[in-house]
């Protein structure tokens, strides 16, 4: 990273106080789902005091079967979070090498990827996810895939425009004329060179990953028991509204928190990077 | 005229891809197609002619022309589970879908060009910093847990709107829909202005600062007359292509939404069918969904070459 985009990367975040809130959420939830194991409480603790509101021994109340909630709500976000990240360093792998082959060899090649991206962009993204889970069965690896595999396309367009116009530059030209690899080429001096671009759809691709994640396991669909994440903790609190509203505010707002921290760390680094 | 057709070109190349992957979907669903038409004293011969009729023992592209030839004649065969025609159910579910989605998209667009252009002609203003942070909420809030929030404080806390299901049973009034309307149009309408307002307001900062603008304004012409005469139409054209393109996710939107307020729709149907694993009724809500995406992308494609002369003479 260069010096001066450095100095950009300070002022974009000095003036935007939001952004230093998200910062801060994220190495929160993600020092917390590092680190669950140090919390004292058991998750899978069942006890007697069922559906009690927060309070001092319980800071986010129990569940239906006495289970501490704050426990639990740590763990749920390690799956969530967990998802999010692996879904994007899956999808972002795919739309990066698609885009940039896509985009440097051009003619039909281009062409072919491109309807295929269009295709899977017709397709109504939550129908398709609730399919493929049904073909393959519910888990963490399994959700991470269907994830992954439906959310490269968006990253695959941006990066194929941006290498359309860098693969006219001269030093791309000169090293195509002195013999350089294509592939040499992509990983050498395109994708180093859009790696801003990448890094800007990345950090929304967690925002987007963890939103779908919550809503296939609110489903019942992604992931299910004995595993938790907080789209499946709002699952089972759906039941519950009446008695114990809690167990559905707490999950949810910890969906909300993360993915406007990661949308709009996003959207900070995008005009860092890209001044108008 | 050239573009609209290789734009054509482009939308059948595609429907071709989709429906190449749906009959994957088919041809990998688990379990032997035959069996589900199978008696069980029927003897084996018996079934191997039937699976013969099927024409499941034909090569798989020979199956998927045939399949192919069948949907493009409205034939998506039976559900598995109810052994009724899959379009004929497809289509009861469609008006209830088209009710939301059609009115929340009416109320979106009126409301967030009108906030979306004031947003960015008093940037950074009091209401551009409040709608900034709202919008933000807007894309990031999981829709069905906004859709249940809404449900306990309103249908089961406070108890005055109705928060399941589109009618009460016995009464189908219009009031009595709208009544069922306001709880889940709310969250569409929310999500989805949310995200065309950040269009509209970066459209009109763009416009703002365009040198037609300065030389209107030094001519003394008023700001008012600036911002509805030229601003407004520059600034709400790229909505149509914005339209065209968050079709996809509006579809997927409204299903959630569907399954969370029991609306009577076509993605609530979608759900049903994944869960009791009907698969001919699965291929035939993605067929028809992705059709509808594709042919509103080519409609909102055509739209915009009308409307914008710029385009309409490239190429």
């Amino acid at each position: 990273m260069n010096e001066n985009l450095k100095k950009n990367l300070i002022i974009g975040f000095k003036t935007n106080k939001l952004a230093i809130v998200g910062l801060v959420l994220i190495a929160i939830f993600s020092l917390a789902a590092i680190l669950a194991p140090l919390y004292p409480v058991d998750p899978n603790q069942i006890s007697l005091d069922r559906e009690l509101f927060p309070c001092a021994a319980h800071p986010f109340g129990t569940d239906d079967m006495g289970r501490d909630y704050l426990a639990r709500c740590i763990y749920g976000g390690r799956t969530s979070l967990l998802i999010g990240f692996m879904a994007m360093i899956l999808s972002t792998a795919i739309g990066v090498l698609i885009g940039s082959i896509s985009g440097f060899i051009g003619g039909w090649v281009d062409v072919v990827l491109m309807r295929i991206v269009d295709a899977l962009m017709s397709l109504p993204t939550f129908l398709i996810m609730v399919v493929m889970n049904a073909y393959l069965s519910a888990g963490v690896k399994n959700v991470i895939l269907i994830i992954g595999f439906l959310t490269w396309m968006s990253i695959a367009r941006i990066v194929r425009g941006e290498t359309l116009s860098l693969k006219e530059r001269e030093y791309v030209v000169y090293s195509r004329i002195s013999g350089e690899s294509r592939f040499k080429v992509i990983f050498k001096h395109i994708i180093p060179n859009i790696m801003p671009t990448i890094i800007v759809s990345a950090t929304i691709n967690v925002a987007q990953a963890i939103l779908m994640e919550s809503a296939l396991s609110f489903f019942g669909l992604g992931i299910i028991p004995p595993t938790s994440s907080w789209g499946s903790m709002l699952n089972s609190a759906q039941g519950k509204l009446m008695t114990s509203p809690y167990l559905a505010i707490f999950p949810g707002i910890l969906i909300l928190l993360t993915v406007i921290s990661f949308n709009y760390l996003g959207e900070v680094l995008r005009k860092v990077y890209e001044p108008k | 005229m050239k573009r609209i057709i290789s734009k054509l070109t482009q939308s059948v190349v595609i429907m071709f891809l989709v429906s190449i992957l749906c009959f994957a979907l088919i041809k990998m669903a688990p379990g032997d197609p035959v069996l589900t038409y199978v008696q069980p004293n029927m003897s084996e011969s018996y079934i191997e002619t039937l699976r013969e009729s099927l024409g499941l023992n034909k090569p798989l592209y020979v199956q998927y022309l045939i399949w192919l030839q069948k949907i493009l004649h409205g034939d998506f065969g039976y559900s598995l589970v109810n052994t009724r025609p899959v379009l004929g159910q497809i289509l009861e579910r469609i008006p209830a879908t088209l009710i939301l989605m059609g009115t929340s998209l009416v109320l979106a667009t009126l409301i967030s060009i009108p906030l979306g252009l004031f947003t960015g002609k008093y940037k950074n203003g009091i209401l551009d910093k409040i709608t900034s942070v709202l919008s933000y909420v807007g894309i990031s809030i999981p829709t069905f847990w906004f859709g249940i929030l809404l449900i306990y404080l309103f249908g089961v806390y406070l108890g005055v709107l109705p928060s399941i299901g589109m009618h009460t049973p016995g009464d189908t009034s219009i009031g009595d829909l709208i009544l069922h309307l306001i709880l889940p149009c709310t969250v569409m309408t929310f999500v989805n202005v949310a995200q065309f307002t950040r269009y509209v307001r970066s459209s009109t900062i763009t416009e703002m600062s365009s040198d037609y603008v300065m030389v209107q304004t030094a001519y003394g012409m008023s700001e008012s007359g600036i911002l509805f005469k030229h601003v407004l139409k520059n600034a709400i054209l790229p909505m149509i292509t914005v339209l065209g393109m968050s079709l996809q996710s509006l579809v997927s939107g409204a299903m959630i939404c569907e399954q969370v307020f029991s609306w009577p729709g076509t993605g609530q149907l979608a759900v049903t069918a994944v869960t009791t694993f009907d698969y001919p009724l699965i291929m035939g809500i993605t067929m028809l969904t992705a059709l509808l995406i594709v042919l509103g992308n080519l409609l909102a494609d055509i739209l915009y070459s009308i409307v914008d002369p710029r385009i309409r003479n490239a190429v």
